[in-house]
């Protein structure tokens, strides 16, 4: 191979390079690693006594986990637990001291006696974890 | 000055390619032993990823049912005691030119959710999830996006097989 003809294949893959990093990427702003993101809806979606296991999994999609447990404090029955997890970054900053990302991670057990809701637990970081 | 070994090395990026496939089942009770064949109903697909430019949940659907067709231990039925529901919960594009200047940048990744639930009371009996990344690669990975949804359903229904052959307890999946 020539130096010219190297010379050549250098410039094309540069100018490849270049054209490709003008191009907007496709990906989402955030990374996400579940369905289960908007904790605002839980309350109105997840209605005790009323919501049936399809409308949870239409409204939060399929579960990440899923099992079931006995509470002595429900009288001991058992319970249908599914669990929703959604750890995302929601942003990317370069400072004076290196990268910065936000990210934000949630949890939330839907609790179910027979085809229906009975409760939830959930927990959010939103808006108090940064890291460096 | 570009050496000869440069130009090798700039030859062999080229030829590498990666494609990963990461799948995560729980099962939560044996696959249910009523016959030779495991009976199931598959419902259709639900895309969570928002891409307009293609159906992906019809697609998904489709994939699922012909797997499942074509494995010896399955039978797709309406009437069967154990439904299968699906969502596309990841997929992106990429592009085997990002892939092809820098391994990483420009991947293609496609990723099914598969729940199984008894068709009786709807209690959780499998969930599985099926990821595919083609992440590097030279230009022949074109077209990694049209069969990566492909891959995450034969990822999926081959944890289904081993699960339905295997009624083993969910620790030991």
């Amino acid at each position: 191979m020539t130096k010219r003809m190297l010379d050549r294949l250098i410039t094309t893959l540069l100018f490849a390079f270049l054209l490709v990093a003008a191009v907007p990427p496709a990906m989402a702003q955030t990374t996400t690693s579940g369905a289960f993101r908007n904790l605002s809806a839980i309350e109105t979606t997840l209605l005790r006594g009323v919501t049936s296991k399809a409308e949870v999994r239409k409204q939060l999609g399929i579960p990440n986990g899923s099992g079931a447990a006995r509470f002595a404090t429900l009288g001991g029955d058992e319970r249908e637990i599914w669990y929703y997890e959604d750890v995302e970054i929601t942003g990317a900053h370069s400072g004076e001291q290196g990268m910065k990302m936000d990210m934000r991670q949630q949890i939330l057990l839907v609790l179910f006696k027979g085809d229906v809701v009975d409760g939830y637990l959930w927990t959010s970081n939103s808006g108090a974890l940064e890291s460096k | 000055m570009i050496s000869q070994r440069r130009a090798l090395l700039l030859g062999a990026l080229a030829l590498i390619q990666g494609c990963a496939t990461q799948s995560e089942m729980q099962a939560a009770a044996p696959a249910p032993s009523e016959g030779k064949l495991l009976a199931i109903r598959v419902e259709p697909c639900t895309d969570r990823t928002g891409t307009k430019s293609r159906d992906l949940a019809a697609e998904a659907t489709r994939l699922i049912v012909e797997r499942l067709q074509k494995n010896p231990k399955f039978e797709v039925r309406d009437d069967a005691a154990v439904t299968l529901n699906c969502e596309v919960t990841h997929y992106v594009e990429g592009s085997a030119i990002k892939r092809w200047l820098m391994p990483g940048w420009g991947s293609t990744v496609g990723q099914i959710s598969v729940m199984v639930s008894s068709a009786k009371d709807h209690s959780v009996i499998a969930i599985i999830q099926g990821n595919v990344t083609v992440s590097a690669g030279g230009l022949y990975t074109i077209g990694a996006e049209n069969y990566i949804l492909g891959s995450a359903a034969d990822d999926v229904v081959s944890k289904l097989s081993v699960w339905a052959a295997n009624p083993a307890p969910a620790e030991k999946q």
